[in-house]
C-alpha cells in the first residue's frame, strides 16, 4: 500500500522540484501564509478600511505637513519588517531614531536614494518586481500616468502594499490608487475609497 | 586553532580601510611575510612571526613593503600576545614591545584601550582604577567576583597575559574562470553570452569545493590594451547560478566601455562555506537570492548600493544614526532576532521627524521663548534640550532645540545656535 503510494508520486528530477516537495510537506507546520490585508495597528483606521490595507495595492495617503503620513507609513512598515522586508525610497530626509521607536527593525529595512522622478520610478519598478519586500513606501514624484499604472500593476502582481505619500493626489494617481486615506492635522483621517 | 606561547612575537597590522575585497588583496599579500595570519576583522590582522629570520624591526619594514602597492595607511606594532600588539599599535605606529616587558609598558596606559563597556568602566574609574596597572594591581579573584566573567579576560590582558586564541586564516581557494582569445564582444548579447559561459564553470567550481561567494570580480580585457576590474558584492553568499547571473546582468546593464572586448575573467571572493538558506519554514519569508538580485539591480538604477540605516546615542540629531550597505544574511538574521528581539510597537503612532535642509529663520522671543516663527504663531513649544559638545567632538556643536507647534498645527524642530534660529526638520 505505502509502496503503491510512494509509487504514485511524480519523480524527482531536479533540487527545485525536490525543495518545493519538501516544502509543500512542510507546509502544515510552517508558518501561516501573511494575512490579505496589512493592519496598520489603529484601530479606527483598520476598521474604515475593513481590517487592514490590501496588499498588492497602491494606497495614497495624502494630507498636509504634520498631518500623520509618515506616522501611518512607519506602523505599516513595523508590520512589514517583522516577517519580510521594506522598502523606502529617500529623498535625504528620513530620520531613521523615529522608524525605530515606532517599531521599525531597521536591518529590514531597504533605503535606496532616489532623487529625481526618474530614479524613483524605475526603483519602485525593481523593488515591486523582485517580490522581496512587503511595503514599499515613496514620497509622491510627478510621474506620468503610464508610469502609475505600472506601478499598480506591479503591486498587484507582487502582493506589496506601494504606498504613497503625497500632499494631494493629482488626478492620473487617483486614477490607480486602490485606497486612499486623507490625513487631516487635530482630525485623524477620512478614508476616499 | 593554536595558542600563542608567551615568547615568540606577534605583529599587529591596523589598516584604514572598510573595503571588503581590497583587504582580502591586502591579506594575500600579507601570506609573503608569515604563513600565519589571524584575519579578526576588515582592517585588522595578527601576524604569527614565530621561527622567522630577523627581529620585529624588520618584520615591520618587511610588512610595511608588502602593503605598500595597496595605498592604504597602514599601521603595525609588535607585541607578545594580541592585546599587547594591538596596544603598540595605538600607543603608535611601529611600536614595539619586548618579550617580558608587557607590564611595565602597559602600565601607565588608560583602561579605555580594553574596550570596556560604559557602565563598568565608569564604576572602575569611580574606583580610581583609571589606568592598566592599577587594574592589574587588582586582586584577581576579588576583581572576577565582582565585575564578572569578562573582568578575567581584562585582568589577565592588563598582566600582559592575553589568552586569546590566535586563528590562522585558511588557505585561500581561488576559484576563477577565464576566456581570452576566442574572437571580439561588441554587443551587449555578446558579453552576456560569454559572461554565462563562463560563470557556469566558476558555480560548478564553487559547488565542486562547497562554497559560496561573497562577491565577484570581474576583469575585462579590451582591444585597445586596458583593462577594466570591476567588483561585484552580494548582499548575500551565493553559488546558485542564476542569481549570480541575475546579479552580474544587473551590474553591467546600460555600462559602456570605449572598444570591443577580447578577454575576461571572472573570479569568485569572499568564499564562505557551501549551503544556501532557503526559505522552508516560513511562507513569506525572505528570499536570500531575489535580494541579492534586487540590490544589483537597484545598485544599477540609482547609482549607488540600497542602505540600511543603524542609530547610535548621541547628542546631535544628525549624530544619532548612520547608514551601511544592505546586506542580507538570513541565517545571521534569525539568530540576532533570538538574541535581540524585534523593537516592541507602540500603542500610539509615533510622529516621525523629516530632516529638512536645514536653513535660517527669523523666530521672536516672549520671555525668552519662542513666539513667531516667521509669521506664524507659536501655540505650544517644547524644550530648550541643551545640546554642547567640547573637546571630544571634531566639530563642536553648542545650540538649544525646541520641537515647536505653529498655529496651522504645522510640528517643526528648530533651534537656536549663536543669535541665529535654523529650521531642522518638520513632523509628520
Amino acid at each position: 500500500m505505502a509502496l503503491a503510494a510512494a509509487l504514485s508520486q511524480p519523480l524527482i528530477t531536479s533540487k527545485r522540484e525536490a525543495f518545493e516537495a519538501l516544502r509543500e510537506r512542510l507546509r502544515p507546520t510552517a508558518m501561516p501564509p501573511a494575512a490579505p490585508l496589512l493592519s496598520s495597528a489603529i484601530p479606527g483606521l483598520d476598521r474604515a478600511l475593513g481590517g487592514g490595507f490590501p496588499r498588492g495595492t497602491l494606497a495614497t495617503l495624502e494630507g498636509a505637513q504634520s498631518s500623520g503620513r509618515w506616522s501611518i507609513a512607519a506602523r505599516l512598515l513595523a508590520q512589514a519588517t517583522r516577517r519580510s522586508l521594506g522598502a523606502v525610497l529617500d529623498a535625504g530626509d528620513l530620520y531613521p531614531p523615529d522608524l525605530v521607536a515606532a517599531g521599525v527593525a531597521l536591518e529590514r529595512l531597504l533605503i535606496v536614494s532616489a532623487a529625481t522622478p526618474l530614479v524613483v520610478a524605475r526603483a519602485a519598478d525593481v523593488l515591486l518586481r523582485s517580490r522581496a519586500c512587503a511595503v514599499v513606501v515613496l514620497a509622491a514624484s510627478p510621474l506620468r500616468a503610464a508610469i502609475w499604472r505600472r506601478l499598480a500593476g506591479l503591486a498587484r502582481k507582487s502582493g506589496a502594499l506601494l504606498l504613497v505619500i503625497v500632499t494631494q493626489s493629482p488626478p492620473e494617481l487617483r486614477a490607480v490608487a486602490g485606497v486612499r486615506v486623507r490625513c487631516e492635522r487635530n482630525r485623524g483621517v477620512v478614508c476616499l475609497r | 586553532m593554536l595558542a600563542v606561547a608567551r615568547t615568540p612575537m606577534l605583529l599587529c597590522v591596523l589598516a584604514d580601510t572598510g573595503d571588503a575585497i581590497l583587504w582580502e588583496r591586502m591579506l594575500d599579500a600579507l601570506d609573503a611575510v608569515s604563513p600565519l595570519v589571524d584575519d579578526v576583522r576588515v582592517g585588522l590582522a595578527y601576524l604569527d612571526m614565530r621561527g622567522m629570520p630577523g627581529d620585529a624591526r624588520r618584520w615591520i619594514a618587511r610588512t610595511r613593503e608588502v602593503l605598500m602597492p595597496y595605498g592604504v595607511g597602514v599601521r603595525i606594532g609588535a607585541g607578545a600576545d594580541k592585546f599587547t600588539a594591538y596596544t603598540a599599535v595605538r600607543v603608535r605606529d611601529g611600536t614595539i614591545c619586548a618579550a617580558g616587558g608587557e607590564r611595565d609598558f602597559l602600565a601607565p596606559l588608560p583602561i579605555d584601550l580594553l574596550e570596556i563597556e560604559e557602565r563598568p568602566r565608569e564604576r572602575l574609574r569611580l574606583l580610581g582604577v583609571t589606568t592598566l596597572g592599577a587594574l592589574a594591581r587588582l586582586p584577581h579573584g576579588a576583581f572576577v567576583r565582582r565585575f564578572g566573567r569578562d573582568a578575567a579576560r581584562w585582568h589577565a590582558c592588563a598582566c600582559g597575559e592575553d589568552r586569546s586564541v590566535f586563528l590562522p586564516r585558511a588557505h585561500a581557494v581561488a576559484i576563477e574562470a577565464s576566456t581570452f582569445g576566442e574572437g571580439r564582444v561588441e554587443e551587449e548579447a555578446q558579453l552576456f553570452f560569454a559572461l554565462r559561459v563562463v560563470l557556469a564553470r566558476v558555480c560548478a567550481d564553487l559547488e565542486r569545493c562547497g562554497k559560496r561567494a561573497g562577491a565577484l570580480e570581474l576583469l575585462l580585457e579590451l582591444e585597445d590594451g586596458t583593462n577594466r576590474r570591476i567588483e561585484i558584492a552580494l548582499a548575500s553568499p551565493s553559488a546558485h547560478e542564476k542569481t549570480l547571473g541575475d546579479v552580474v546582468r544587473a551590474k553591467m546593464t546600460g555600462g559602456t566601455f570605449p572598444c570591443a572586448i577580447v578577454g575576461l575573467r571572472l573570479r569568485a571572493v569572499r568564499l564562505e562555506e557551501g549551503g544556501e538558506t532557503l526559505p522552508i519554514f516560513a511562507a513569506d519569508d525572505v528570499d536570500p537570492r531575489s535580494v541579492a538580485v534586487t540590490l544589483a539591480r537597484l545598485e544599477a538604477v540609482t547609482g549607488e548600493p540600497p542602505r540600511r540605516a543603524r542609530t547610535h546615542a548621541a547628542h546631535a540629531l544628525e549624530r544619532r544614526f548612520s547608514y551601511e550597505s544592505f546586506s542580507f544574511h538570513p541565517e545571521r538574521g534569525r539568530k540576532a532576532a533570538v538574541e535581540r528581539p524585534m523593537p516592541a510597537m507602540p500603542e500610539t503612532p509615533v510622529p516621525q521627524l523629516r530632516l529638512l535642509a536645514v536653513h535660517e529663520i527669523e523666530v521672536r522671543l516672549r520671555g525668552g521663548a519662542p513666539a513667531f516663527v516667521g509669521d506664524r504663531a507659536v501655540r505650544s513649544y517644547a524644550g530648550p534640550w541643551r545640546i554642547e559638545e567640547a573637546w571630544f567632538a571634531d566639530t563642536p556643536i553648542a545650540r538649544d532645540e525646541y520641537d515647536v507647534l505653529l498655529d496651522d498645527d504645522t510640528l517643526v524642530r528648530i533651534y537656536r545656535q549663536g543669535r541665529h534660529w535654523y529650521l531642522r526638520g518638520a513632523y509628520d
